[in-house]
């Protein structure tokens, strides 16, 4: 309803009715099971992070380092030349400072999300994470931070094995 | 008079149960790369639109469009995707060409089904909610259902159907492409696993993975860079109303209306002109169904699978793997090496005709044909 519209053509539900079933719904639920083949370029990703490393691929013809890492260039439609690697510092590209899960859920504290612009790898070149040890105030576009990794026994080749960037120390 | 379109590459990468080196992506630009490749073009100069046939559910990724443009040489280009078999997409193309979109036009279409760990539970999904999956009806039990029906109808006898297996699985034998040849005593068939009466485990396909892409091209462009290009006669595709009970299956009417429509575009008589069929067999019955919607009759369907290979020489999907939405890709790329004499073990004498079709699978009544030739 509006300001303008009190009250809308037709029989309006309400929730208790629905529950009472009043109304009749067909209802289901599924569980989609999927196990994403992550493939080489991917998997060898994410094998350097449990190593505490980041792994690019560079393109001779145009000279990119992408970051993450793919086997071909999309601009120049050729297979990529080779693993480089990059450091795990970068700056911060863009932030949010969100109060949503993502499961749409409030947050009471929120986080800060932001696309990392990683040092060696060609100008926009990121991955998007998490901002820790640091007011969301004080965030600002073009800051430097670096990777904050979990213990290496802990890492399991997941990009969580970072658990967040810090601004660099 | 409308522009006669050509294929004038194709390229392929898989072919197995489970690929398990490359991702999707990956998969997808090693097919696409060849594709460009035979075809001779540069996807980000020549290529004026990208079309991928690919269903959301199937990828655990809902608007697919999104993963699709880097690995086809389409970044910043004309993309779109088909939620549909790779025959319909080729259709778009075509519609692509003729409207003036796009000179040249890639499709394509990939299965990378074994990432998804309960394919039943995707096909459920594609069942009507309210009689359907409320009566745990999945799609092997509709198949079943119309086996019996088809069965009984046409006098088709378990063996007959037997007979479609063995013949899939020993061309599959010579084909490098096909995952699950086999050669078969038709006891074993008669006998193998139950899974809804009629339907035996060896009545319906193994799943398999691979990316197909199909380069088309106008005439006059194919012209103009002197490609030699295999002509697209007629394409068409059809889809029935979505309710399974409506009965009547001696006749799939979607084959049946898709394969007229592309007699008449094609100026063709009957299936006996073409050198080579590639023809749907997501279930054993349902080959024969799909040649008997076509005009052939039962004694003929029984004799084509004994002569020879032009009758699904690629094995067909029982014998390749059923490859969800690149399951008629799969069977124009078949028919595309037939008619270029590059087939492999299965290679059939002198193919100037060649035809392909294909089904949605259970419970759709979708489907699609087209007439491909060469040197007329
Ligand atoms: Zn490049």
């Amino acid at each position: 309803m509006s300001s303008r519209i009190r009250k809308y053509p037709g029989t309006e539900m309400d929730l208790k009715e629905i529950e009472a079933g009043k109304f009749l719904f067909s209802s289901y639920e599924t569980v989609l099971r999927y196990s994403f083949t992550s493939g080489v370029a991917i998997s060898r990703f994410l094998e350097g992070l449990k190593e505490g490393q980041l792994w690019a691929r560079e393109c001779d013809k145009c000279g990119r380092i992408l970051i993450p890492p793919r086997m071909y260039c999309e601009e120049d439609f050729r297979s990529t030349d080779r693993w480089v690697r990059v450091r795990d510092t970068g700056k911060v590209n863009t932030y949010s400072i969100s109060y949503v899960n993502n499961d749409a859920s409030r947050r009471r504290t929120p986080v800060v999300v932001s696309v990392i612009e990683i040092d060696g790898a060609s100008k926009g070149m990121g991955i998007l994470h998490l901002l820790g040890e640091v007011d969301p105030r004080k965030v600002t576009v073009g800051m430097k931070v670096e990777a904050v990794w979990k213990p290496k026994k802990e890492r399991r080749g997941a990009i969580t094995d970072i658990v967040y960037f810090r601004p660099r120390r | 008079m409308v522009e006669r379109v050509e294929i004038i590459g194709v390229g392929f990468e898989g072919f197995r149960p489970s690929i398990t080196d490359l991702s999707t992506r990956e998969l997808m630009y090693e097919a696409a790369s060849k594709a460009y490749h035979d075809a001779g073009v540069d996807p980000r100069k020549d290529i004026g639109s990208f079309i991928s046939c690919t269903e959301d559910l199937w990828e655990g990724w809902s608007i697919a469009d999104e993963m699709v443009p880097d690995q086809l040489g389409g970044a910043g280009r004309p993309v779109c995707t088909v939620p549909a078999d790779g025959i319909v997409g080729l259709g778009h193309a075509i519609m692509h060409i003729r409207s003036g979109v796009a000179d040249v036009v890639a499709v394509e279409a990939h299965s990378k089904v074994a990432d998804v760990l309960d394919k039943t539970a995707v096909e459920n999904l594609a069942l009507d909610p309210v009689f359907h999956r409320a009566t745990g009806a999945n799609s092997d039990v509709l198949a079943g259902l119309e086996m019996s029906s088809f069965m009984e109808e046409t006098g088709t006898k378990r063996g007959e159907l037997s007979q479609v297996v063995r013949s899939a699985k020993r061309k599959a034998m010579r084909n490098g492409r096909a995952s699950y040849g086999a050669t078969l005593e038709l006891e074993e068939i008669d006998s193998s696993e139950p899974l809804a009466l009629p339907l035996r485990r060896l009545d319906r396909p193994e799943f398999a993975e691979a990316a197909v892409v199909i380069v088309l091209a106008s005439g006059s462009w194919a012209k103009r860079h002197r490609k030699d290009g295999v002509f697209i006669d007629g394409l068409s595709w059809r889809s029935a109303t979505p309710w399974f009970e409506a009965g009547g299956v001696k006749t799939a009417r979607y084959m049946q209306d898709s394969y007229r429509s592309v007699m008449k575009q094609s100026g063709l008589r009957d299936l006996s002109q073409f050198d080579v069929l590639e023809v749907d067999d997501s279930y054993s019955f349902k080959l024969v169904q799909h040649l008997m919607s076509m005009g052939v009759s039962k004694v003929g369907v029984m004799g084509m699978l004994k002569e020879g290979t032009a009758l699904n020489p690629s094995g067909g999907s029982l014998g390749t793997g059923h490859l969800i939405e690149a399951t008629g890709s799969h069977k124009v790329l078949e028919c595309v090496l037939q008619v270029r004499g590059t087939a492999g073990g299965n290679q059939a004498k002198g193919v100037g005709r060649a035809f392909a079709s294909s089904w949605r699978g259970n419970p759709t009544g979708a489907g699609a044909a087209i007439a491909l030739s060469v040197g007329n």
